[in-house]
């Protein structure tokens, strides 16, 4: 007996505030833990930023952010999905970090008919054919991070690349991106094991190769150990490019040895845009570190979704209406001008970047110019969906 | 140029077995002396490099890095060992194991909350940094020759207190017969404790010396802490000599399988299918080498001798 009333009560209280103002709940399943939970603390702060800056509200509607750490384990990410579905009758997500934790936790939300905005990665499993009417790639296609990469090298003039990267599913994706853009020759692949710390091998074995430009897929600390070790060894004036893997904050671990990097990516902390600048100095201002392409991607999404929410007024039933409102990404993007293709994963211009110190004497990615207009993968034209 | 190749990337290996001794010659003797399974071994080295880190940035000298880091090492080490493991000694390899891994869990939340997700980095002292020459074709980065110059000195160290010292003494009794120590009267709690922060500082050391190298980041020492379990295996439970063979033996197979595997490969088949084929043998090369050292010799090289 006293059970049940304490069961209502808790129901009531539930219930009260929701008729007062329902909050459209949003799943953040992301990384915070290991050692690239940096990546997700940087997507989750820059969508913060964005709900604070609308007072607890994106787009007029108020919202509420759930967020939980799938710890880079793609089960542990699946288990996080079907509880929000159930138990918290989450209808809309984003933040995944990692390709394969979004391979594990899309199909349970698309067969619960909720929404998918990818924020970071975009598996090709989703685009082209197989694309589906509830998944979105707002940030990238993984194609573009690494082709980028390839455009980069090719614009910089390099002939002879070494390329190197974490042994896994999405390490061997990029390198075949990165060889289908770029136009030299590349002389060797070396693949190390995930999370590998001492290069030393490998730097001998780049040393004996004495390519003009590397490839490198290591994120997070796999790169910072590997370009300062080379940088060690004294392999400098090789151009390394690194497409979207080495980001702000990594750029300031590194240092000096950050010097040689050739970054490719959609966006850049001094691009000029009224948005983007003002996205800049409120990041600096609330965390008070450097903003990341992560971070630039949560806060994108966030007012991304806004602005799809305050065209059907919160109301995520009306599946279809929010569906068009987030195709027509109406809202000023960080990243300057943005569209989706066909098969709903995002188009923008890709730019190159090279090292340099920042008045606050920190090293920074500086914008070198636009590398590529529009961006669309070649899988688009074979989506359906209308 | 093919042979300062090879002498490279064997040296490679020789430092690698250097940093990798440093990890287990307190591993190997908490597990030989104590009987004690101790996976938050690695948790002390990450501890090690980032108050290394933390220290020489704010202090601008690697010298107080490495020597807070020791400290804070020791202290930590000699903690644990009071108010955790000295309760699990008599319990089970299991409960040990699953005790330990709860300490690496509370570690990475710790380190994560005080020093933040973004990894660290620490230069090498400007007169440690660059590399040494040796002849036309030949060059090799001073830091990592430091490293191994560390290595030796430790296990000359380790080697003379164990095999001519009264302590040393103590601890090869206890590790062949702990019950007949206790009976003559040993204090063998303070010697335990003393063997644990030996061990704990050895591992704060690697990890405050391989700050410059690598990046100081959450987790770094799980990985290590696998390898290290590996050398011990093979070089005998409880035997520091042998722990330095197998650190060694480790190191270089583990380098050589690496790029060699790979190379051999791509003079059969095209770069891509080489590549992946040869990193799928050279992760398991390390492991193949504790087979065949078992197969001969299975209570590992050295087993029962320091």
């Amino acid at each position: 007996m006293n059970r049940i009333t304490l069961g209502l009560l808790a129901l009531i209280a539930a219930g009260a505030p929701a008729l007062a103002q329902t909050p459209v709940k949003i799943g953040m399943i992301t990384t915070l833990s290991t050692p690239g939970g940096y990546l997700g603390e940087d997507m989750r702060d820059g969508f913060m930023l964005a709900i604070k800056e609308g007072g607890g509200k994106l787009g007029g509607i108020p919202v509420e952010l759930v967020v939980a750490d799938d710890g880079l384990n793609p089960t542990t990410g699946k288990t996080i999905a079907e509880r929000m579905l159930q138990q918290d009758k989450i209808r809309l997500f984003t933040g995944s970090i990692f390709t394969a934790v979004t391979l594990a936790i899309i199909p349970d939300i698309l067969r619960a008919n909720a929404f998918f905005i990818n924020n970071n990665n975009g598996p090709k499993e989703y685009d082209g054919a197989n694309c589906k009417p509830n998944y979105f790639a707002s940030a990238w296609q993984n194609d573009a991070s690494a082709g980028s990469a390839g455009v980069a090298a090719n614009v910089s003039g390099a002939k002879r690349v070494v390329t190197i990267a974490a042994n896994y599913y999405t390490g061997l994706e990029f390198v075949g991106s990165f060889k289908k853009n770029f136009k030299g020759q590349v002389v060797d692949e070396i693949l190390v094991k995930l999370n590998q710390t001492d290069y030393a091998a490998e730097v001998s074995q780049i040393k004996a190769l004495k390519p003009d430009g590397i490839y490198s897929f290591l994120p997070g600390g796999m790169g910072i150990s590997f370009l300062r070790q080379l940088r060690q060894a004294g392999v400098t004036g090789v151009k390394i490019f690194p497409g979207t893997t080495i980001d702000g904050r990594l750029m300031q671990a590194l240092g000096e040895a950050g010097k040689d990097v050739i970054g490719s990516s959609n966006w850049v902390e001094d691009l000029d845009n009224p948005a983007n600048k003002k996205f800049v100095a409120a990041y600096r201002a609330e965390y008070k570190r450097v903003p990341t392409v992560y971070a630039a991607s949560g806060y994108d999404t966030a007012r991304l979704i806004g602005s799809a929410l305050k065209k059907v007024n919160g109301n995520l039933d009306d599946a279809e209406g929010f569906r068009k409102a987030i195709l027509a990404a109406d809202f000023d993007s960080v990243r300057g001008k943005i569209s989706f293709g066909k098969s709903q994963t995002v188009i923008q211009d890709w730019y190159m970047t090279h090292y340099a110190v920042n008045d606050a004497k920190e090293p920074v990615q500086k914008l070198s110019k636009k590398i590529i207009e529009n961006y669309t993968t070649d899988l688009a034209e074979q989506c359906t969906l209308k | 140029m093919m042979w300062t190749y090879i002498a490279e990337q064997c040296l490679n290996g020789v430092q690698l077995g250097a940093t990798l001794f440093l990890m287990t010659a307190g591993l190997t003797l908490t597990f030989g002396v104590m009987g004690l399974v101790n996976l938050a071994h690695g948790s002390i080295y990450m501890v090690g490099a980032f108050v290394c880190a933390y220290i020489t940035l704010r202090s601008g000298s690697l010298a107080a890095g490495i020597a807070s880091a020791l400290a804070s090492a020791a202290i930590i080490g000699a903690l644990l060992e009071t108010g955790v493991f000295r309760r699990l000694y008599a319990r089970s390899h299991l409960d040990q194991v699953l005790a330990t891994f709860a300490l690496i869990l509370i570690f990475n939340g710790l380190t994560k909350l005080y020093f933040g997700r973004q990894p660290y980095q620490i230069d090498v002292p400007e007169f440690l940094s660059g590399a040494v020459h040796i002849g036309e074709s030949f060059s090799y980065p001073l830091y990592r020759l430091v490293i191994v110059l560390i290595g030796l000195i430790v296990a000359a160290s380790l080697y003379y207190i164990i095999a001519r010292t009264r302590v040393g003494m103590l601890i090869r009794a206890g590790s062949t017969n702990r019950d007949m120590v206790r009976a003559l009267g040993v204090d063998l709690p303070l010697l335990f404790t003393l063997v644990f922060a030996l061990g704990a500082v050895l591992a704060g050391l690697a990890g405050a010396i391989i700050g410059p190298v690598q990046a100081v980041e959450v987790g770094m020492g799980d990985q290590m802490v696998i390898l290290a379990f590996v050398v011990i295996i093979i070089g005998g439970v409880g035997s520091v000599r042998g722990a330095m063979i197998a650190s060694l033996m480790v190191g270089i197979t583990d380098t050589v399988g690496r790029t060699v595997i790979p190379q051999m490969l791509k003079s059969v088949t095209d770069i891509t299918t080489a590549s992946a084929l040869g990193a799928a043998i050279s992760s398991t090369s390390v492991y193949l080498l504790m087979i065949v050292v078992l197969l001969f010799r299975p209570t590992g090289i050295l087993s029962g001798r320091i």
